[in-house]
């Protein structure tokens, strides 16, 4: 439905209250009144733009989680703070806050005036104690891939062919000095997609065996509240996570590289070598591929 | 020699209404006003040209609710019903002005109408409207391209990546089964872009979608040719952008062509003008005086009264005289315009399908002396996006600014103080059914009288998270139109999916609650539960 000034869209409020049932036996009587919840019972926090410069934000805290960190969470104000998410810088500099408010309520919405309100950000809410910001909640941030928000360059176009399911990129200036296009045939294209798809994969099973160590982190961290003995086996799941959370986010960077390096006219790069490498690191030890990936960017 | 080239393109949509529960249901009309007063004059307008030889070319959406209410048998029998009323009130005021010549040609013109739309329907189309888009479609003269499976307002829903992907897969899906093939494109709900959505167009091989102006212009780097060539996002989808110009001309209500005092009054409805006694059989059973659609006065000036008689001749004189000067409008913006390019500039001009015909009564009466003006042009040529992009296949690489076709550009009419309170619903919804799918995707498989009830039960609330996306309610709220029904219709579908989740996890579901929602809610009949599963494929 398109909404501008137009007269011939602003028709009559329709009311529909006709209280006319059918005849027909097998209609069961019908619930005109829907109630529905104020709340679900779980812990969520959820921001998103409304416009270009105001933020929609909404939440709900459970008692549980709260009973869970604090010992009387009556009577408690809720801070909630967004980040700016600045795409390429390292994980510890990526977030940046922008903006906090205090809140009262367990579950509220509010919306925030902030002038970048379509830039990538993410939000938590959280409790001040001490001066420090005990994090209860954190939203799941908008994720816009780096190229997006940088864009391409200027001079990249792209051709797309009938066998092919998606676009070649070519180079405008080389193309411009030819008067018709010249077709970049399939089988010179370098067929990446199996290459991908490993990295992807293995990105994703990085991603699950992660969560589990950062489980098990979890697990040691509660038995070692009895006993100080586990002390290094914490250190040493830590150390596993770090690198992992290293490995993911080389992987991620690299997955978005080659996508670039695809666009990119002439392929300046060895493209396949990379990938050759890709490939076998995805069947190696973790501890190679950064190595290699350290030396690589 | 072509200079350049101009793509109509309609969103045909409405959201999913249907209330067997009632023998009347106001917003069900909605449907028919639409079915008799757009769909069928298009493609009575599409048939004449073909029959006269006049070359077009449409992009057309048509959206899957849209397609699942024009299929929907109960939904065809009602609008029967409705068309032969509107043939009885013709004929009575036929009677009724017989004495009356200048009102009676409007009457009689009405009658013959309508006996022409009915025979149309039932001849032509076979009793159903889906039958003439299919015709056009396979003859290449239309392309239709879907839209979200129900209309449902990405931006706001990718919280749940998988319901976005969901929007998308059904309705690629429900594209395949009613127009049996893929769709190549794709009306973005609302025009709603966000940036990544490409990436699940291009996974279900969706090959171009449409932007409003400033998604592409505020895109990154600047397009250098504006709106008037299409680009590549990242992920080598097409987006096409909408050129304001022709957009204006029709949509605006002070500049558009609509707003011309010869044109049929929308709102002087003998619903509302004549005598309740005489009107009440074709108006709701309640005494609500509602819209019949026999209009008599044109819109002559402003204000609804002191109105002139409608003179159908008159106005349709007119279409002629604004088709031309549509048309020498996009002749002159090409000519300006293929100065600084490099290839034929495309004119890409969007409207809702539902102004042509129901709002503005002659618009079908325009586009088509549109085309007979194109088709006999030696400089500009109508042409769907596919066509387009098989002539001029290399385009700019640009990232697209998040971005819709609402009143600020942005989200705003779909998130703002009146509709917020929808999401957070919408949200736990899609969680838990992303849950439930994931975990009940194997274990229902084993044939059992215990299994099929539960995999129902798992499909409705498929049904009711989907019926509960459409962006229809929040706009709906937003523009103060029919708040009441939207809100209802809202809270009905958070309502049935939660009494449906209560059920399916502790007591067992109510068979004859579910029966009743399979029949009423009754979208996706082939719906799989396993869709929203992170294997399903």
């Amino acid at each position: 439905m398109k909404n501008e000034e137009n007269e011939f869209e602003k028709e009559n409020p329709a009311n529909h209250a006709i209280e006319h049932f059918v005849t027909n036996g097998n209609v069961i009587p019908v619930d005109d009144e829907f109630e529905i919840p104020d709340s679900y019972g779980i812990d969520t926090l959820f921001i998103h733009p409304s416009n270009n410069d105001s933020l929609f934000i909404y939440w709900e805290i459970t008692n549980t989680l709260l009973y869970s960190k604090f010992n009387d969470p009556a009577d408690m104000e809720f801070t909630v703070k967004i980040y700016a998410i600045k795409m390429g810088e390292p994980k510890k500099r990526r977030e940046q806050e922008v903006y906090s408010f205090v809140v009262k309520d367990m579950v509220g919405s509010i919306y925030i005036k902030y002038p970048a309100a379509l830039k990538p950000l993410a939000a938590k809410m959280g409790v001040m104690v001490n001066n420090e910001f005990v994090v209860l909640l954190r939203s799941k941030s908008i994720a816009v891939p780096s190229f997006e928000v940088l864009g391409p360059r200027e001079d990249l176009w792209m051709e797309r062919l009938k066998d092919l399911p998606s676009g070649t990129l070519i180079n405008k200036a080389e193309k411009a000095k030819e008067e018709k296009p010249e077709k970049i045939e399939a089988n010179k294209m370098p067929d990446v997609k199996k290459e991908l798809e490993i990295l992807r994969q293995f990105l994703s099973v990085r991603v699950q065996d992660t969560k589990i160590m950062d489980t098990f982190v979890q697990i040691v961290e509660a038995l070692r509240k009895n006993s100080q003995d586990h002390a290094k086996v914490v250190e040493i799941l830590r150390h596993f996570v770090d690198v992992r959370s290293k490995d993911m986010e080389l992987l991620r960077l690299l997955l978005e590289f080659i996508s670039y390096l695809l666009l990119m006219e002439g392929t300046p790069i060895d493209i396949a070598k990379y990938l050759k490498e890709i490939t076998d690191a995805s069947v190696g030890s973790s501890e190679n591929l950064y190595k290699d990936e350290q030396v690589k960017l | 020699m072509i200079k350049g080239y101009w793509m109509p393109v309609l969103h045909s949509h409405l959201p999913f209404v249907k209330h067997p529960e009632y023998d009347y249901f106001l917003e069900e009309h909605w449907l028919y006003e639409a079915i008799s007063e757009t769909y069928i004059p298009l493609l009575m307008a599409m048939n004449r040209m073909v029959e006269e030889k006049i070359e077009f070319r449409l992009t057309l959406s048509v959206t899957p609710p849209l397609a699942e209410m024009l299929s929907d048998p109960y939904l065809i029998e009602q609008f029967k019903k409705y068309l032969n009323r509107l043939i009885e009130l013709s004929k009575k005021e036929c009677l009724r002005l017989s004495s009356d010549r200048e009102n009676l040609k409007v009457a009689e013109f009405y009658l013959n109408r309508f006996e022409k739309i009915k025979s149309f329907f039932e001849g032509f189309l076979n009793n159903n409207v889906l039958n003439g888009y299919r015709f056009f479609y396979e003859q290449g003269l239309i392309d239709i391209i879907t839209c979200g499976a129900t209309h449902g307002f990405l931006p706001v829903l990718r919280v749940n990546k998988k319901a976005v992907e969901v929007q998308i897969e059904l309705a690629a899906e429900t594209h395949k089964k009613y127009f049996n093939k893929a769709p190549e494109g794709i009306w973005l709900p609302e025009c709603a872009y966000y940036e990544g959505i490409d990436e699940i167009l291009k996974k279900n091989d969706i090959k171009y979608f449409f932007l409003d102006s400033h998604g592409l212009m505020n895109g990154a780097p600047t397009p250098k040719h504006g709106v008037y060539a299409p680009i590549y996002t990242i992920n080598g989808v097409a987006a096409f952008a909408r050129d304001p110009e022709s957009s204006r001309q029709v949509w605006s209500s002070k500049a558009g062509y609509p707003g011309d005092p010869v044109y049929r009054d929308f709102y002087r409805d003998i619903g509302f003008d004549l005598d309740f006694e005489y009107i009440k059989p074709y108006i709701s059973p309640d005494g609500k005086r509602v819209y019949t659609g026999l209009k008599y006065y044109k819109i002559t000036g402003d204000g609804t009264e002191a109105k002139q008689i409608y003179d159908p001749e008159v106005a349709h004189a007119k279409t002629k005289s604004h088709a031309w000067h549509f048309y020498t409008e996009r002749i002159k913006q090409i000519e300006m315009l293929s100065g600084s390019m490099d290839r034929p500039p495309v004119v890409v001009s969007p409207y809702d399908a539902e102004l042509f015909g129901h709002w503005w009564f002659e618009g079908p009466e325009f586009l088509y002396n549109i085309f007979r003006e194109t088709s006999q042009s030696d400089s500009i040529k109508p042409v769907t996006p596919m066509e387009y992009l098989g002539v001029h296949p290399s385009n700019q690489v640009i990232a697209p600014s998040p971005s819709s076709w609402g009143e600020d550009g942005y989200y705003t009419v779909w998130l703002n103080e009146g509709n917020d309170w929808i999401y957070r619903h919408l949200h736990y919804m899609a969680d838990t059914l992303e849950k439930l799918a994931n975990e009940y995707k194997h274990s229902l498989d084993e044939d059992s009288v215990s299994n099929s009830i539960k995999r129902r039960a798992l499909n409705q609330l498929s049904r009711e998270l989907l019926l509960a996306q459409s962006s229809d309610w929040a706009f709906l709220v937003t523009q103060e139109t029919a708040v009441e029904y939207s809100t209802k219709r809202t809270k009905e579908h958070i309502s049935n999916f939660n009494r449906l989740l209560r059920d399916f996890l502790s007591t067992g579901v109510d068979e004859k609650f579910l029966e009743w929602l399979e029949y009423k809610n009754s979208i996706f009949e082939d719906i799989d539960f396993k869709i929203y599963s992170s294997e399903y494929v």
